[in-house]
């Protein structure tokens, strides 16, 4: 899916908690997120540092979609 | 872990409703009263009925949640420990098998979530295009068409579900108690493992998810599983038990957890072509990639402790499980151990649409297909439906209900109880044209 | 059972029709009485049971510059030959030969002649009609001739005679590319154990599942300022309002669905749900904005960092969901997002 949409010119960054799946399919820009459930959250935290997770995650989005890349690349957040 | 278990089965060749519950000859007979009354001792439970549907006939069941082979053990602790019992050691001793009987746990569940978390309609057809997807459309069956108390929650119904199921088996079982039976298969890794012949390690992955699509191991679901060693005897012995109701294709009932084909096969071979030196049970469905790597590094590090040359994998649930599998296969064939492994395809309907496997590994060189899940069927009517009168599908649509006996058409075989063939008990292969 | 042979129709190029090399390619469809060139070798492996009636002569050049007209003579002479299957090739690795050869089929079949040809599997018009046609493996050159065509007669005559043919493994021609569900005489678990112990042997054994080839697609340029970019929010993790006002499916899908979150902060638990037939959407159900990151984004949005937010979220199940509708159901949000000028999205999946 994602992948049409870097076909079409719009760089996607794709956040997900199975990186092998999306890099074996493709997909280039990929970020890793959460869990299978919660690819942008992380029930475990309490709120406010789950809200600040995902803004991790969102930065970590902007950040692959601003760097050019030549196959499928993987992007890890850094601890929080 | 030496262990030794003879297994003695009774094959039927009838189940009927009678005065007094107890093997006749070749026939079980059952006391229906008897058996209401004691799914009623079940809290929870607040109507049953007891229905018997044999090989051969035109009948539906549906509604179909785990599936129970009578077991009795006559040394060696109880069978299915951990449900009705502590969760005592087994593997050992004498146990008495109802063979070709299997209790049904029927009901219709209350529909409280969306998403994956609730018991999708699952059917069984005893005869017709879809009998060869289940191993139950060979079996005796004892359907237990119950209606539960509202208002409880979903771990409670699933509990309940199971002990109604376990109690009926377990009085069934207790027929065969001083009775001979017509053969004895002795079930022992140690004595006959010969030197020379290449070791092979089964692993056995099971879903976990949460209510509804969890697997026991001694009672337990295992959500917080590491990889663990299992003597094949204590799977034989019902030390697995399926919680696992969201999609009928993919899961494996009790009753299979509990006669593994790939084990029984393996258990055929030892000693002749090959030495079987035991199970590693790992969970799959893990909730992130790094769990993932790491269930599936410690699955092979009991592969390798076991000194096996070969591993074969199975696993149950879809393309989340896949992963971890794939994982795994790859973990095992960086070691050095050679895989095979078996899984369902898609494809679409003629096979060429999109892709056969949801994830894969380079490793993944040695596949057995099951057969494709996105082929459509056609069921016919049947005279006759047991479990429910009404399927209830099209849950994301808000439901509807369908006659049970009415022809129906679907666009997969997601329904179809076991069309899965994950535990590779039916023939059922995808083949390229 | 008539005794009669069946009736055959060869279809061959110039080189193999006795006309010439490359400077013969532009020659026109000629049809001749009886077998020659590589038909002979056909023939003598039918023996009775078969007679190429026709030989159809094309260049090469001629048939694929003008295909149509080629085509239609074809046709109207396998017609008239009351052709019960249509022989084409071999080819070999010859490319333009190929093309004809599966061109000739595919149309030969779609008119309800059974047909089959054969060329090497590097062919690129292997890629182009193994769907169509049966194409049996040959060599890369024609020093192969003498292997293949008995076993091109063998599979020409048994096409012709029932239509079609068994499992490609079985009967030896290239996968098609087709799958069928079928019963086979050992069970699943059979077959894995008796896999496994010929793989521990070294012995030769066939996987029963190919693996996924993938389409690459290069990736976009980047963009690095997003300060004035337009973003999107896409999910395959199936979030949609309350009550699935589009009937999304929960599995194997087939749309997807595009809600507006205009004047929303973050998305509200209770309005919207998952119904992802794959995964436990409590967590989502207890706060979409787990997969559905609304919330931050907005933050974003409102810090700077990014210009704007499309006011749709897009949304589909990604479970059991094949190829070719996620491209179609990406390739409709690709579209959108253009269309509405978004110049970069963040995808998420569970």
């Amino acid at each position: 899916m994602v992948k049409e949409a870097e076909r079409a010119g719009i760089p996607a960054a794709h956040i997900t908690a199975i990186p092998s799946v999306a890099l074996s399919v493709g997909a280039s820009r990929v970020v890793v997120g959460g869990g299978i459930p919660h690819p942008t959250g992380n029930p475990d935290l309490p709120r406010a540092r789950e809200m600040e997770f995902r803004y991790r995650c969102l930065e970590l989005a902007l950040k692959a979609i601003g760097t050019a890349v030549d196959k499928p690349t993987l992007f890890k957040v850094e601890e929080v | 872990m030496a262990m030794k278990l003879t297994r003695r089965i009774f094959q039927v060749d009838g189940v009927v409703f009678g005065e007094r519950t107890a093997l006749c000859g070749g026939r079980l007979v059952i006391n229906k009263q008897e058996l209401v009354e004691l799914v009623l001792t079940v809290p929870g439970v607040a109507r049953v009925d007891v229905e018997l549907v044999s090989p051969g006939e035109s009948a539906r069941i549906i509604h179909v949640l785990d599936t129970i082979q009578p077991q009795l053990k006559l040394a060696g602790g109880d069978a299915y420990p951990g449900i009705l019992t502590g969760p005592g050691l087994v593997g050992n001793g004498i146990t008495n098998v109802l063979s070709n009987v299997a209790v049904m746990e029927c009901a219709a569940l209350p529909w409280n979530t969306t998403g994956l978390m609730y018991a999708r309609e699952a059917i069984v057809d005893m005869t017709g295009p879809i009998a060869g997807f289940t191993p139950f459309s060979g079996t005796f069956n004892v359907v237990l068409r119950m209606n539960l108390v509202e208002g409880k929650s979903d771990p409670e119904y699933d509990t309940i579900v199971r002990m109604a199921g376990m109690k009926v088996a377990a009085r069934l079982a207790e027929t065969t108690r001083d009775r001979e039976p017509a053969s004895t298969e002795e079930y022992d890794l140690e004595s006959r493992a010969r030197p020379g012949l290449p070791n092979i390690a089964y692993v056995y992955q099971v879903q976990n998810q949460g209510t509804y699509s969890n697997t026991l191991l001694y009672g337990k679901s295992v959500d917080n599983l590491v990889p663990t060693p299992l003597h094949p005897n204590e799977m034989l012995d019902g030390a697995l038990v399926s919680g696992n109701y969201v999609w009928p294709a993919f899961k494996i009932p009790s009753f299979i957890h509990a006669n593994a084909p790939v084990l029984e096969e393996l258990y055929r071979g030892h000693g002749v072509t090959h030495n079987f030196v035991g199970v590693v049970l790992s969970r799959g469905h893990n909730y992130s990639h790094f769990e993932k790597v790491r269930s599936a590094n410690f699955a092979v590090k009991l592969v390798q402790s076991l000194k096996a040359d070969g591993m074969i994998i199975t696993w149950e649930g879809g393309g989340n499980a896949a992963t971890d599998a794939m994982l795994t296969i790859q973990a095992a064939e960086r070691t050095g151990i050679k895989c095979t492994a078996l899984c369902f395809e898609f494809g679409g309907p003629d096979g060429t649409e999109g892709i056969l496997l949801v994830d894969d590994v380079p490793e993944a060189t040695a596949l057995v297909s099951g057969g494709s899940i996105e082929k459509p069927v056609s069921l016919p009517a049947v005279e006759r439906a047991a479990g429910g009168d009404y399927l209830r599908l099209g849950r994301e649509f808000g439901g509807e209900l369908v006659a049970a006996t009415s022809a129906l058409e679907f666009d997969t075989t997601t329904l179809l109880y076991c069309s899965g063939n994950q535990a590779g008990h039916s023939r059922l292969i995808g083949r390229a044209y | 059972m008539s005794s009669e042979p069946l009736r055959v129709v060869h279809y061959i190029n110039q080189f193999f029709g006795g006309l010439g090399g490359e400077e013969a390619g532009g020659a026109p469809v000629s049809v001749k009485d009886g077998p020659m060139g590589p038909g002979l070798g056909l023939a003598q492996a039918f023996g009775n049971r078969a007679t190429i009636v026709n030989t159809i002569i094309c260049g090469d050049n001629y048939f694929n510059d003008h295909t149509a007209e080629a085509l239609s003579t074809i046709m109207a002479a396998v017609g008239k030959a009351r052709a019960q299957v249509v022989v084409a090739g071999p080819a070999f690795n010859a490319g333009r030969y190929g093309l004809a050869c599966g061109a000739v089929c595919r149309a030969a079949r779609e008119a309800g002649v059974p047909a089959i040809t054969a060329m090497f599997e590097e062919n690129p018009a292997v890629e182009l009609y193994r769907l169509f046609t049966y194409i049996v493996p040959t060599t890369g050159s024609a020093a192969g001739m003498r292997q293949v065509l008995p076993k091109l007669a063998e599979l020409a005559i048994r096409l012709a005679q029932h239509g079609k043919l068994g499992p490609a493994f079985a009967e030896g021609y290239l996968p098609t590319g087709h799958r069928y569900n079928e019963y086979d005489e050992h069970t699943a678990a059979q077959r894995v154990v008796a896999m496994m112990l010929k793989k521990l042997k070294g012995e030769p054994f066939h996987s029963e599942i190919p693996l996924r080839g993938f389409e690459v697609v290069p990736p976009a340029a980047p963009l690095s300022d997003l300060t004035g970019a337009t973003l999107a929010l896409v999910t395959g993790g199936g979030i949609v309002p309350e009550g699935n006002p589009d009937r999304l499916k929960q599995a194997f899908s087939v749309a997807y669905g595009a809600y507006d979150m205009t004047g929303l902060d973050g998305l509200p638990s209770g309005a919207y749900v998952g119904i992802h037939g794959g995964y436990d959407c409590g967590w989502a159900n207890e706060d979409p904005n787990r997969v559905v990151p609304l919330d931050g984004m907005r933050r974003l949005v409102q810090e700077g960092r990014v210009g704007g937010l499309y006011h749709r979220f897009f949304s589909t199940c990604g479970i059991g969901t094949n190829i070719a509708n996620a491209k179609r159901i990406g390739a409709g949000i690709a579209r959108e997002l253009l269309d509405a000028g978004v110049q970069a999205a963040i995808y998420t999946s569970t």
